[in-house]
């Protein structure tokens, strides 16, 4: 990491880099499972190597920098050489971007319009959650989706939800001592306040002092059963559509 | 949490909305627009902080603003919620703690600059990124609602503004007009986004104005850019709008002529966008000398009648009264005393210039300095005192000039204006007198003279400021009397705001990276 991030400092004016081709990303993929994966995850989360989903390291370097510690390894570290073609390594390397890139920006398989048939129609998506104002409050909003997250992430939050919780999305009961109760998310909690949002998006802001008894609740509010309720073909197509969401569109 | 009621977006509308007549009814628990109403007095009925209590203020708390470099936001504050702006991002806050609700960021916005602050309007708030993309979020959840592109970077553009909620419009203006972009101001549908109206500040060829322009291709690249809000006169249904320097800023050669509607205050009216009238500062203006300082809109006595007029302090170091009715010129008097550059103003409202004072390729001394003697930070006016807070900067500077064939969009502005290293500048808070145009008070500040703060004046008899040396003041109102300060070991590069939080006054200013929020003086429960 020391030597990879002191190489990127030397780098940074040759910061371009190349487009990722859906070939190449398919291809890298299987390279990736056979000779990274053991370090560094099946989806890119890390083990004994770091996580190469949310890490910097990748998103900030160039290719040039990328592709020299793929293929030297980082000295000093566990990270090692590894033995392949320059173009085998190219393909490992348009896979490992795809993994922190914002899911908008590279090539994900799947039928987009399928897919926003599943979120608007099968899914019930838009009970919680909004894209360009329309669905609900309660989740968190979805009109950038594919720019905010990488497509391994959005894969994650769809299929295995209790896995990673957005910031300010923590389930929460709150018994006041006036004898109301409060249920929803904790947009923010302290020692001493707490902001909660219920499911009609209305924002409750409560003293410490004020509650008698509070129970945050582990995992996420969202439903964890994606994976039963939904075809492989389904799911493909959901996520697509996901990676598509940007606000601003094509620019 | 089965049983959790969950509702859609839409549906929310239902719950408390920022409805026009909310921000036409003026400051009170809330600040709903940038000067706090309308009129731009930024004058807050609220008492609670006064010439007795204000000495018992201490800070509630501080917000840092992750990445911030120069905040120069006005909050809008309403229901509890603060919402503040930087570079591409907005910040709602509980305004009892400054703890974070939530933040929306647009990432992919070209570049980074400084934000003047969202606006508010029903059940969303707004602010333009810096490629000039108005953005609405909803208030609660921030979510996005939608993104509207209104110009292209492409053509020059760019966007710091606060945008101006009005009826059912948003109105936006632009930045650029310092590397030869051709000023715009547009009123977009609050609801959806859409242009509902555009005015150009520089003529097409064959219209009015048109004729203050010595070559036709200048008047695609004019500038006269609107990045500062405006005013609005519900009565007369006039938005009140001031634009900026003709390009290229510092060297007029190319564009002879008075250079409309450079460096002007324009009437437009709100629904259609039409100009009703216009008035120019600085015809054909060489120092960069925007008209971006405060159209203040007061009814006043003018020769022994009530009188509508506007009141603007402008960088030429001038503080004019115009009849905001008509435009009608009728008073301009010299309220910063470096000023060198026209003898007065005469009776039609043309500068009596000084001759050698335009900029030259070896530097001419003119005075006030590029920054002009006042610029954008918000004066205000107090009701009852009838003093009108003026933050001035004394300064003259050296401004030199280039021939060199103008090219838009390449950073040429015919060169500038330079601070001379042997005379630093001063900043003091002027009380003017409207109705005289006379100095009443002064409070003189210490400092590198590089804050860009503002003020805010209170029912509370209390005007609070940013000095030049980082603080926040309080001072009274009639007397200009220090009654309290406080440090934030920053440039203050904004304006202050004060408003009620469960019935209780806080006071708040953001600095160069943080926003400080201030209240009297509570023990810890
Ligand atoms: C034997 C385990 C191991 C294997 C196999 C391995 N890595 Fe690593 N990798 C590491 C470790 C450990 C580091 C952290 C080095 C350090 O301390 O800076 C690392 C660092 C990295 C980094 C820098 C990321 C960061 O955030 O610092 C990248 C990129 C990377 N590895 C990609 C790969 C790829 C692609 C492969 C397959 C071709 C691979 N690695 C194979 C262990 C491994
Ligand atoms: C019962 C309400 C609910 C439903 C139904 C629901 N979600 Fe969620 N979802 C949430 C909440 C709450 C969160 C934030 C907590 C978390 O990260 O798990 C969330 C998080 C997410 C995230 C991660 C957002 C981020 O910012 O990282 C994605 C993506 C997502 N949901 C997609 C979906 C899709 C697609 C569907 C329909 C197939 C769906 N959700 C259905 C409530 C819901």
């Amino acid at each position: 990491m020391r030597i990879l991030l002191w190489l990127m400092v030397g780098a940074v004016a040759l910061a371009q880099r190349a487009p990722l081709k859906q070939e190449d990303v398919a291809a890298g993929r299987q390279l990736y499972m056979s000779s990274c994966a053991g370090c560094h995850g099946l989806s890119g989360e890390g083990g004994r190597g770091p996580n190469l989903m949310t890490g910097r390291a990748v998103s900030r370097s160039t290719d040039d920098v990328l592709f020299q510690a793929l293929k030297f390894g980082l000295a000093g570290t566990d990270m090692p050489p590894t033995n392949l073609p320059d173009e085998k390594l190219w393909q490992i390397m348009a896979y490992v971007r795809g993994l922190s890139a914002p899911a908008y920006e590279i090539p994900v398989e799947g039928d987009e319009k399928a897919g926003a048939a599943v979120y608007f129609g099968k899914g019930g998506c838009t009970k919680c959650h909004a894209i360009a104002g329309k669905g609900g409050v309660f989740g968190s909003d979805l009109t950038s989706i594919g720019h905010q997250r990488p497509l391994n992430l959005i894969r994650e939050a769809v299929l295995d939800p209790g896995r990673r919780i957005a910031p300010g999305y923590q389930r929460a009961t709150l018994h006041l001592k006036s004898g109301k109760t409060l249920e929803g998310v904790l947009r923010d909690y302290t020692t001493y306040n707490y902001t909660l949002q219920d499911g009609t998006g209305e924002l409750h802001f409560v003293k410490a002092v004020d509650v008698a008894d509070q129970r945050i609740l582990p995992g996420s509010p969202m439903p964890g059963n994606y994976r039963e309720t939904l075809t492989a073909a389904e799911r493909r197509d959901l996520i697509k559509f996901l990676s598509r969401q940007s606000a601003r569109g094509e620019q | 949490m089965r049983v959790l009621l969950m509702v859609a977006l839409a549906a929310m509308a239902a719950t408390a909305q920022v409805k026009y007549e909310d921000i036409l009814a003026g400051p009170g628990a809330n600040w709903l627009t940038y000067a706090g109403s309308y009129s731009g007095q930024r004058h807050s009925p609220l008492t609670q902080i006064n010439t007795e209590t204000a000495k018992n203020l201490t800070a509630k708390w501080v917000y840092h603003v992750p990445d911030a470099k120069k905040l120069e936001a006005v909050p809008i504050v309403y229901d509890g919620i603060l919402y503040v702006t930087n570079s591409n991002q907005l910040h709602a806050l509980d305004a009892r703690t400054g703890r974070k609700i939530w933040v929306y960021r647009d990432e992919q916005a070209e570049g980074s600059r400084v934000n003047r602050g969202p606006a508010i309007l029903g059940d969303k708030v707004y602010f333009v990124t810096t490629d000039c993309r108005l953005v609405a979020l909803h208030r609660k959840t921030g979510a996005v609602l939608w993104h509207k592109k209104y110009a292209e970077t492409k053509d020059g553009y760019f966007a710091t503004m606060a945008p101006f909620a009005v009826k059912d419009k948003i109105v936006v203006g632009m930045g650029g007009g310092d590397s030869g972009a051709r000023g715009f101001l547009k009123a977009l549908s609050a609801e959806t986004g859409e242009e509902m109206w555009n005015f150009w500040t520089v003529p097409a060829k064959g219209e009015p104005g048109a004729e203050t322009w010595s070559k036709d291709e200048t008047l695609k690249w004019g500038g006269a850019a609107t990045w500062l809000s405006g005013t609005y006169d519900p009565a007369l249904n006039l938005l009140y709008w001031t634009t900026g320097n003709p390009w290229p800023d510092f060297y007029g050669g190319d564009r002879l002529g008075a250079n409309l509607y450079s460096d002007s205050l324009i009437a437009l009216d709100v629904d259609t966008g039409k100009l009703k009238w216009h008035f120019q500062f600085t015809p054909h203006d060489t120092h960069d000398w925007d008209a971006q300082s405060w159209p203040v809109l007061l009814d006043m006595e003018w020769a022994g009648k009530m009188r509508k007029v506007v009141v603007h302090p402008n960088r030429n170091g001038f503080f004019y009264v115009l009849d905001r009715v008509t435009g009608e010129f009728l008073r301009a008097t010299q309220f910063a005393d470096k000023v060198d550059w026209a003898k007065g103003i005469d009776a039609k409202g043309v500068p009596i210039l000084v001759p050698g004072k335009d900029p030259t390729p070896g530097g001419t001394r003119a005075c006030p300095a590029v920054r002009g003697a006042a610029n954008w930070m918000s004066p205000s006016y107090n009701p009852a005192t009838g003093l009108f807070y003026l933050p001035t900067l004394e300064q003259c500077d050296i401004y030199s000039s280039s021939a060199k064939e103008p090219k838009p969009m390449t950073g040429f502005a015919g060169t500038g204006g330079e601070q001379i290293p042997a005379e630093p500048g001063q900043m003091l808070l002027r009380a003017i007198d409207p109705k005289t145009g006379k100095r009443v008070w002064q409070y003189p500040m210490t400092g590198p003279a590089t804050a860009w703060a503002g003020t805010v004046s209170t029912a509370g008899g209390v005007v609070l400021f940013g000095d030049d040396a980082g603080h926040l003041v309080a001072a009274d109102a009639k007397s200009g009397k220090h009654l309290w300060h406080f440090g934030t070991s920053q440039n203050v590069t904004a304006s202050p705001i004060t408003y009620l939080v469960d019935g209780k006054q806080y006071v708040t200013i953001c600095s160069a990276t943080h926003v400080f929020t201030f209240g009297l003086f509570t023990p810890a429960e």
